[in-house]
């Protein structure tokens, strides 16, 4: 889906909150019982640790952490909508966004889930600007949030090392034009006919072909990065930021490459936190915004690619946030805003 | 060695060209099997080459992927 050249309402990003669980996992720890060495995960993956959730923590638990964090970020606790982006949910049925909502005290609000897998934010993203453009919602809270390790077959080396838990969210409110933080258009677009290429059959673990997926993932994000930029009015050398979604470090240098993105330009998290799938953005860009790597003004590149198969990417210029929250997942905060 | 399929191991796919002499298993010579991905797509992109992963891939040593993509350049994808 390449965006319309209508006049839409600016719409801003006005808050950013992340949600971690406790567990860090080494490669050691996977690497033994994989029979693989340290440096074998890292040579393929790019990832030395990831974040997991222990047995207790839910989905709504990172969703409601993450979600409270963006809350604070944006200065103002009420939204006139909640959407998850998931593909973990906590159950087939109810979704996972009524649950959060409740528990972030926004009980009555709109709420539901988006599922796009390790796309689900930018999905969500578009959803949320359509919510606020047609004036059915003024502000909206946007959560990715995901635990993958939960599908995630322990003695699968393709699989195994690959993926962290965590959530992050956005709060996005109606602007006003040339405003820090507008969204640029969402570029969105899926290929159901390689759905089997990454799939969680009902009571399994996920199955990945491996290659058949970087294959997709570096084509895809590449075209929908330049379709994104273009769509922004900008060119690939204005890009100041480009953050794909954090699957594995050597799809993103081939991506990079391709864009001529140079490296120094390239956000990302993957070493520490893993394919965190939906929620890898914008956790890549609470971390660079802690690391003094993305600034307000700066010309910023969204791209991911996931199950579906689906992919999207959108641009925008990054928002004078007042602070980046972040929050633990643990069950005091659950209790504290239920 | 095809010097074009060379260029592109030592500089798109950062193996160490100490280790590209024929008799050498891919393995060793540090194509595992995403740096076949790799080198399929770079092929296409750039050389309008097409020659699919699992045939890349069923060539065992950096001699035997040689002859498998000089004769797919060889066969017109040059541009």
């Amino acid at each position: 889906m390449t965006p319309g050249r209508h006049e839409a309402s600016p719409v801003v990003l006005a808050g950013l909150g992340t949600a971690l669980p406790e567990l860090t996992v080494f490669n050691q720890d996977i690497g033994e019982r994989l029979g693989v060495s340290r440096d074998w995960i890292v040579q393929r993956t790019g990832i030395r640790s990831r974040i997991r959730c222990g047995p207790g923590t839910t989905t709504a638990d990172l969703a409601v952490g993450a979600g409270a964090a963006a809350l604070e970020s944006s200065g103002e606790r009420s939204v006139d909508a909640v959407v998850v982006a998931t593909a973990t949910p906590d159950h087939l049925m109810p979704a996972t966004a009524p649950v959060v909502a409740a528990r972030l005290g926004l009980a009555g609000v709109a709420a539901f889930d988006v599922a796009a897998a390790c796309t689900g934010l930018l999905y969500a993203l578009q959803v949320a600007q359509g919510f606020i453009c047609t004036g059915a919602a003024r502000r909206v809270l946007v959560i990715a949030a995901d635990r993958l390790s939960h599908v995630t077959d322990p003695d699968d080396p393709a699989t195994a090392p690959l993926f962290g838990d965590g959530a992050a969210a956005f709060v996005v409110r109606r602007g006003q034009a040339g405003e820090p933080g507008v969204l640029g258009p969402v570029v969105l677009g899926s290929d159901g006919r390689h759905a089997d290429a990454l799939v969680v059959p009902h009571g399994q673990f996920m199955q990945m072909r491996g290659r058949e997926v970087f294959q997709h993932a570096v084509t895809r994000l590449v075209e929908a990065s330049t379709q994104a930029a273009a769509a922004a009015g900008w060119s690939l050398k204005d890009v100041e930021r480009f953050v794909p979604h954090q699957a594995n470090a050597r799809i993103t240098a081939a991506v990079a490459q391709r864009l001529g993105v140079d490296r120094h330009r390239v956000l990302e998290s993957i070493e520490h936190l893993g394919n965190t799938s939906g929620a890898s953005i914008a956790l890549t860009l609470a971390h660079a915004v802690a690391h003094g790597r993305l600034r307000a003004g700066q010309r910023v590149l969204l791209a991911a690619f996931g199950a579906g198969l689906t992919w999207g990417a959108t641009a925008l210029s990054w928002s004078p946030l007042h602070g980046v929250a972040k929050r633990p997942c643990a069950p005091a905060l659950m209790e504290e805003t239920r | 060695m095809n010097e074009r399929l060379k260029s592109l191991l030592v500089d798109d796919l950062e193996l160490n060209p100490d280790g590209l002499h024929a008799e050498a298993r891919v393995e060793d010579a540090g194509m595992d099997s995403l740096a076949v991905v790799e080198l399929s797509l770079i092929l296409s992109e750039r050389h309008g080459v097409q020659i699919s992963e699992d045939l890349l891939a069923s060539a065992t040593t950096v001699g035997a992927l040689n002859r498998l993509v000089e004769e797919h350049l060889e066969a017109g994808g040059q541009r």
